[in-house]
């Protein structure tokens, strides 16, 4: 899942960032205002994190202006002003969640995957799809109840596709779930691990739409053993 | 006690007093005139028996007779007529011996049968005339007169204090709308009381209370937003040291190790806003004083905050810094000085050269420290000593030169800033010296 993350302070920003990297989050990171509008039309996050207190503004006023533009990503808001009216301030300005700095890392975390599940109109913890279940927060997949082993990547690529329900991604959209803007991909590291997802899980796991993209294929519901439980 | 009732007791007492004397006053002047005009009433009713027998017929006035003529007896009023020699001619009463056998002429108070009466006595050639007034017919006329007179004054009386009642309640019916403004006014309502309408006496009191509560406004504006910049300032390094050691406890190798530095670096970062933070609050406590009375030499001050700062390499300094003595313990001279070393390499040109210039007048001591580098415009300039404000650079506590402000004003001295021409920021201390 591709995070925005807006914050000043580079010690904060580097410690939210490799925590969140922990869960699988590709975080971007911009110290300001401006670079946060400049991000947010440039790719399409799952979600973004605003601090409130940045050099060239209210993060709230930027938030009020996405909500009035019609941008409906959920927004976790960070602050250090702890005061009840300032939380009521942060949420009806148009964030989702509000955390008080200084938080915790795990509860970030969680914060932030709650916000995704409801973004998704999801209501369990899993994300499903037939009789593959996929837990974000655990970072493992089930097939028919059997654990199947992924490398981080297969995991986060089978996220993106799972929460797209049935949407067709394309490979730029799927290289940004899968990479933050500094990390160098090499030219087939996609095709590379969308054949080991359908090794593991079955050649139909992921159709290939030609000339616009991937999507999820339809699973029969008594999935034949090949491959299913590697290791 | 309200002012309502002062005024109204004041007022109310002082006219009753006036009320009462001048009634008292005026009912005394009234029985001395009436008993006055009905003595001459008397009098002439002596002079007019008198005036009748003139003209009468003298032969009955020898007195030979000596007969008493008797008229029916009229209440409250009396006469007789005598001769020189005391013989009764004619008269009422014929009884009334102790009232009118009276032989000096003029007025007199007699009594019979236990009543006053007044008698006057006329003598004319050869007969007496006396006639009497019942005096109890005289005082209830009196009195009759006195309550005819007594109720308009008393009339006046109530409606003067009703007058003065309404009067004062009126007059201060805009007190009594400001009590009700403030008795209903939020506790926490700090806005200005409307002063439209205001009597010119009250209008100075409620001023100078708008005045207050502006200032007490602002006062809590700036507690606000230091509170809310402390907690920013203090909040934020703490998310980055628990942040990162979360981080640390979860992974191994070279990223814990970075981890664990960016922990540390937090806490030091922590550690100096606090330091800086207790600094600026021992000074406005008035904990630290001037301490010594001795004069600090500002070499050795400059020497040793040269050297707290690594900076002695890029600082250069004129002549006159060897010979200046300032009136200021030696260890705020430091502190403020060190800040602004601090503040000149953070924000002046990298590796620049840091210009110490100082010079004495009047026992003044202007130390000015520069540095090169980008001008700083001058709207920002107004708002550097303001404390958390960091301008564009977030390293720094944003306190350093709140704390060289409040050290040089407590030593009766001023800071001003420049900046422009080359110059990234030219601070002035003006100091009093020795």
């Amino acid at each position: 899942m591709r995070v925005l993350l807006v914050e000043d302070d580079a010690p904060v920003a580097a410690g939210v960032e490799a925590g969140l990297a922990l869960s699988d989050f590709v975080v971007d990171t911009v110290a300001t205002l401006d670079g946060a509008r400049g991000a947010l039309t440039a790719i399409d996050y799952d979600a973004v994190v605003l601090d409130r207190r940045l050099p060239d503004g209210d993060g709230l006023t930027l938030l009020q202006q996405w909500r009035r533009a019609g941008v409906a990503k959920p927004v976790l808001m960070l602050t250090a002003k702890d005061a009840v009216v300032s939380r009521v301030e942060g949420l009806q300005g148009g964030a989702d969640d509000y955390l008080v700095k200084p938080f915790d890392l795990d509860e970030l975390t969680a914060r932030l995957q709650a916000l995704l599940r409801r973004a998704a109109g999801q209501v369990d913890r899993s994300l499903r799809h037939g009789s593959l279940a996929l837990d974000p927060v655990a970072r493992s997949v089930t097939l028919d109840g059997v654990p199947v082993a992924l490398v981080r990547r297969e995991l986060m690529l089978l996220e993106a596709l799972i929460r797209a329900r049935g949407g067709i991604l394309s490979t730029d959209q799927l290289k940004d779930r899968l990479y933050g803007i500094d990390d160098e991909i090499e030219s087939n590291a996609l095709n590379v691990h969308i054949y080991q997802l359908r090794r593991k899980l079955g050649h139909h796991v992921i159709e290939t739409v030609r000339g616009v993209g991937y999507r999820l294929g339809a699973l029969p519901t008594n999935t034949p053993s090949h491959g299913s439980t590697p290791s | 006690m309200s002012l309502r009732l002062r005024l109204v007791a004041t007022l109310g007492i002082t006219l009753m007093l006036l009320w009462g004397i001048t009634t008292a006053w005026s009912m005394r002047d009234l029985s001395t005139q009436l008993e006055r005009s009905l003595d001459q009433r008397l009098a002439q009713s002596a002079r007019m028996v008198a005036g009748l027998l003139d003209h009468a017929p003298a032969a009955g006035w020898n007195g030979e007779k000596g007969e008493t003529s008797s008229n029916a007896a009229l209440d409250g009023v009396a006469c007789r007529i005598s001769s020189l020699r005391g013989e009764v001619v004619a008269g009422t009463h014929p009884d009334m011996n102790d009232v009118l056998s009276v032989n000096d002429e003029g007025y007199s108070y007699r009594y019979y049968n236990e009543q006053r009466w007044r008698v006057y006595t006329l003598v004319d050639d050869d007969k007496r005339i006396t006639v009497a007034d019942r005096l109890q017919e005289r005082e209830s006329l009196l009195a009759q007169v006195r309550r005819a007179a007594f109720y308009p004054f008393l009339l006046a009386l109530i409606g003067s204090l009703v007058a003065l009642w309404w009067g004062v309640t009126r007059g201060l019916s805009p007190v009594s709308k400001l009590q009700r403004r403030l008795i209903l006014r939020d506790h926490d309502d700090l806005s200005a009381l409307p002063v439209r309408g205001l009597p010119r006496e009250i209008r100075p009191l409620i001023d100078g209370f708008n005045a207050l509560l502006a200032r007490t406004r602002r006062m809590l504006e700036l507690e606000q937003r230091f509170t809310d910049d402390a907690a920013h300032e203090l909040r934020t390094p703490l998310t980055a040291i628990r942040t990162h050691l979360q981080i640390a406890r979860r992974v191994d190798g070279d990223p814990r190790r970075e981890a664990m530095q960016q922990a540390e670096a937090g806490v030091g970062r922590l550690t100096k806003t606090l330091d800086q933070l207790l600094l600026l609050a021992r000074m406005e406590s008035d904990e630290i004083t001037r301490g010594s009375l001795d004069p600090t030499p500002l070499a050795e001050a400059l020497e040793t905050a040269m050297v707290e700062t690594g900076s002695h390499d890029r600082c250069h300094w004129n002549e006159p810094v060897n010979r200046i003595h300032v009136e200021l313990s030696e260890a705020l001279l430091v502190i403020a000085l060190r800040n602004l070393l601090e503040n000149a390499m953070r924000h002046g040109l990298p590796g620049g050269p840091i210009e110490i210039e100082a010079h004495e007048t009047n026992g003044v001591a202007v130390i000015d420290i520069i540095n090169q580098g980008e001008a700083i415009p001058s709207e920002q300039l107004a708002h550097l000593t303001e404390r958390f404000h960091r301008g564009n650079h977030p390293q720094g506590s944003g306190l350093g030169l709140s704390i060289v402000e409040a050290i040089v004003t407590r030593a009766g001295g001023r800071v001003t800033f420049a900046s422009g021409d080359g110059v990234g920021l030219r601070v002035t201390l003006s100091l009093p010296s020795t």
